[in-house]
């Protein structure tokens, strides 16, 4: 046992007069009497109690001296484990794990229990900083040693509906201030993977071994291979030891009308991805509901929307429609499909024919001065190709070194056009130019002569490069997470924040913030008259897998529950009250 | 209050003409005797007995009824009334009073010239003041009752009435004033005084502060006469017991009293002694 404030037991030096004063004190009242003998009667009815009255004042000084021993030992802050005098540093994880329930309670209850029981154990002297930890790591309290403070911060905190980021974890070790000024307890029910740093983070597990199903992967899209239909893809885990049947029922809209009711065999551990398909092509709201009792209620449903399909109208000019029209053809029946159309088009695809731009324009062999330059002969020698912006999601989609640029010619390059691949002279060979109103691809190559059209690259380069240059690329996903913001057309991130929804409350209207998400489900927004779904799930493996089976604690030895020094205090607090009743029966009977 | 100060010589002057009115009259041997015997009122007839003074034989009754009867008179006797003052340490509290009290009937008495005799009583009997009369011995009583000190180290009633007992020829009016807190008890001090016929009262002297227990935790009680100690935690419990013991103490002395047909007064020290005098007189008997 060491003394964390040992100069306190100096205060011990305050038995004497301790000791002086109570002889003092408890010396009682003198009192002559002429009626002696009638209290002679008193005496001898007493007589039973006599040896307690006569050892009550030694009795009594022990227990006084015994306040003062505990007290000036509450104050010399004994420690019965080896731990320097750091600060503590708590950071609980808030990650949605940590609302599965476990032993009768939530996770996070037992994650805030264990940050009480080491805050109650904490040395008068010692402070805590208190962090939550999932998708962000937040400060909950600052440096503080006030336990009213820290227990009302901890009392509030519940678990959120994210998942955990070890990345903020790993960064936020990386301040060497931390690890040399804190002592850091990371209170989780999942392990992290070893890291730098990671050994000066010590780990207090919460939560048991639990069982849980969960959904974490999700898709829907319609079918590309039966018109009208539409593909289902999931993904399942099972903490469960043994191989589980379960059904998922697949529902659609509001009303939750049944779609499908899929019988599931759910195996230990991670579970294959399951495909289904559905007769079913309308756009809107699906959930996909795991009907199982388990831990963790969040990850039992999974909500997607899937968008209207909004064809591309495509023009085709030049040689070569032959091939554009079939390399558009085949990819009807799929969402954002493209459609031929010779008026009102979105896109152009032209082979030689320079036209008036559309929004998207994707032209081979360029001919003539316009918009798109001054053309001029042909290159003799392209020789090595060179990527100038190989980030461009066209120069990753497409191995342009590989590809040939027979009949490219030399071009002028009009102001402000971006080169992407040019030759060993340094000629443009493919490159944008990015008007107000129109944006163009041009590959500066005869595809007839080169045999492009039958080259794989080649259906690729007019699907990626419509969806680039029509910002259709990343498409929009069919559920979010939660705590992210999603993209929303003609609208910048700040607009979106600012999109609030009306809602009720103690009869009063209160206009609430919709995004980031915040709760799980589906939610509707009015956007420029037409309301649009936005889904949100969990969808995280980590967080569903509730059985970590490597996790390993390196906890150090650590006082949790009532600090020795508050033991003390309390029972020195007992001992005065039985003091004060001896003290009372001494001085009123 | 000084016992020769002028204004408590009033006071024991104007308990003295109360005295006189009750009495009626102020001269020597003035006190009625139950006693049948040679003074001047009519009490009753007899029957001659041989040896009877033929002198008292009432003649117009022989004339009469032919029977020879005497007449008996009232016995003017000459009374001795005695004192017993209690100076033992008990008395610490109360012994002006007692002191007041003994001065207001030795001066009643003296001045309707009845003999007067004062004992203290301590752990033994002490003469204070031995038979006098008459007025001119007032001042002399009243100085020795001031100087009166408390003395002896326990209160021995019984021994101090045996001693008195030894020495006594004739009855008297025996007033005891005392607080009749004796440890070893008063009855047989009371038996014997009677015993030789004397008329006796008892004026017990009380403290208001020694009736009740009004205090409360620790006590170290100390015997005022004998120093002794003892350590005592009084609750409310203790406080009851010691009312009930005091109250039943002076209830028994009441009742022995009564039972002997001795004259009791209770007197606290709050109360003036001279109502004290006035209660003495309105029930007559020992003065008046």
């Amino acid at each position: 046992m060491t003394f964390l404030n040992p100069t306190s037991l100096g205060l011990l030096a305050l038995s004497i007069p301790l000791v002086a004063i109570y002889f003092l004190k408890v010396r009682p009242r003198l009192k002559k009497t002429s009626t002696f003998f009638l209290w002679d009667e008193l005496f001898e009815e007493k007589k039973s109690s006599a040896l307690f009255q006569k050892l009550r004042d030694w009795f009594s000084l022990f227990l006084v001296m015994l306040i003062l021993i505990f007290i000036v030992l509450a104050l010399a802050e004994p420690s019965f484990s080896v731990e320097n005098n750091k600060d503590y540093c708590i950071i609980i994880d808030t990650s949605a794990s940590m609302a599965a329930t476990d032993s009768g309670s939530s996770r996070i209850e037992l994650a805030k229990n264990k940050a009480s029981a080491l805050i109650s154990a904490m040395s008068f002297s010692r402070k805590v900083s208190l962090l939550s930890l999932s998708d962000k790591l937040s400060s909950l309290s600052t440096r503080t040693s006030n336990r009213k403070s820290l227990n009302e911060k901890l009392n509030k905190l519940e678990a959120s509906l994210h998942i955990r980021k070890q990345s903020l974890l790993e960064k936020f070790i990386e301040n060497k201030d931390i690890s040399k000024n804190f002592r850091i307890f990371l209170i989780t029910d999942k392990g992290i993977t070893p890291f730098e740093g990671s050994d000066n983070i010590e780990i207090i597990r919460v939560g048991s071994e639990v069982h849980n199903i969960g959904l974490t992967d999700f898709d829907i899209r319609y079918s590309m291979t039966q018109k009208g239909n539409i593909d289902l893809f999931f993904k399942l885990v099972s903490t469960y030891k043994k191989t589980k049947e379960i059904s998922l029922t697949l529902t659609y809209g509001e009303k939750d009308q049944i779609l499908k009711v899929i019988p599931c065999t759910v195996k230990p551990g991670i579970n294959k991805p399951e495909f289904f398909s559905c007769t079913n092509s309308v756009a809107g709201a699906y959930t996909l509901k795991a009907e199982v009792e388990d831990a963790l209620k969040n990850d039992n449903n999974a909500y997607a929307v899937l968008a209207e399909i909004i064809p591309i109208k495509t023009k085709v000019l030049g040689k070569g429609s032959f091939f554009f029209e079939k390399c558009i053809n085949a990819f009807k029946g799929y969402e954002s499909l493209m459609l031929i159309v010779d008026k009102e088009a979105d896109f152009t695809l032209s082979n030689g024919v320079v036209q008036k731009a559309t929004k998207a324009n994707l032209l081979f062999n360029p001919r003539g001065k316009s918009y798109i330059g001054d053309v001029q002969d042909e290159i003799d020698h392209v020789g090595a190709v060179s990527i100038s912006l190989k980030e461009h999601a066209l120069c990753k989609i497409i191995d342009w070194e590989n590809v040939k640029f027979t009949g490219a010619k030399k071009i002028t390059l009009p102001k402000g056009a971006l080169k992407l691949v040019s030759s060993e002279s340094g000629d443009a060979l493919v490159y944008l130019i990015n008007n107000t109103f129109s944006k163009t691809m041009v590959i500066n190559m005869d595809p007839e002569r080169t045999d492009f059209f039958l080259n794989p690259y080649f259906p690729m380069l007019i699907y990626s490069s419509t969806h680039e240059m029509l910002n259709l690329q990343t498409g929009s996903p069919i559920s979010y997470r939660p705590g992210t913001i999603p993209s929303i057309s003609h609208k910048t991130e700040k607009e979106i924040l600012n999109i609030t929804k009306e809602i009720t409350i103690d009869d009063k209207i209160i206009k609430e913030k919709i995004f980031p998400f915040k709760q799980l489900g589906f939610v509707t927004v009015d956007i420029s008259d037409k309301p649009e779904t936005f889904a949100c799930s969990i969808i995280g493996q980590d967080e569903s897998l509730l059985n970590d089976n490597n996790f390993k604690s390196n906890l150090k030895s650590v006082h949790m529950g009532l600090s020795p020094s508050r033991l003390l205090i309390y029972l020195a607090l007992i001992i005065l009250t039985l003091e004060c009743v001896l003290y009372h029966y001494r001085k009123v009977g | 209050m000084r016992l020769d100060d002028p204004k408590f010589l009033a006071r024991l002057e104007s308990l003295y003409l109360l005295a006189r009115r009750v009495i009626g009259g102020s001269l020597a041997a003035d006190r009625r005797s139950h006693k049948k015997g040679s003074g001047i009122n009519f009490a009753d007839y007899s029957e001659y007995q041989y040896g009877d003074d033929y002198r008292n034989i009432d003649w117009n009754i022989y004339a009469r009824l032919e029977t020879l009867v005497i007449k008996l008179f009232e016995l003017e006797e000459d009374v001795s009334i005695h004192i017993f003052l209690d100076v033992s340490h008990s008395m610490q509290k109360k012994i002006d009073y007692a002191k007041q009290i003994a001065a207001a009937i030795g001066y009643i008495a003296l001045c309707n010239q009845d003999k007067i005799i004062i004992d203290t009583i301590d752990d033994k009997l002490n003469y204070l003041i031995e038979p006098c009369r008459g007025k001119g011995k007032v001042m002399t009583l009243l100085k020795s009752l001031e100087n009166i000190t408390l003395s002896g180290k326990d209160t021995k009633f019984n021994e101090a009435i045996e001693q008195f007992q030894r020495r006594q020829k004739q009855s008297e009016v025996c007033v005891v004033i005392s607080d009749f807190l004796f440890p070893e008890g008063y009855k047989q001090g009371l038996q014997k005084m009677k015993y030789k016929k004397n008329d006796i009262y008892c004026i017990q002297i009380l403290d208001e502060e020694e009736m009740t227990c009004n205090y409360l935790g620790d006590l170290e009680i100390e015997c005022i006469e004998t120093g002794k100690k003892r350590k005592l935690t009084i609750g409310p419990n203790e406080q009851l017991k010691y009312n009930e013991l005091i109250r039943r103490w002076n209830e028994n002395l009441y009742k022995e009293c009564s039972k002997y047909e001795i004259g009791y007064i209770q007197a606290f020290t709050s109360k003036p002694f001279d109502e004290i005098i006035r209660d003495i007189l309105s029930k007559g008997g020992l003065i008046a």
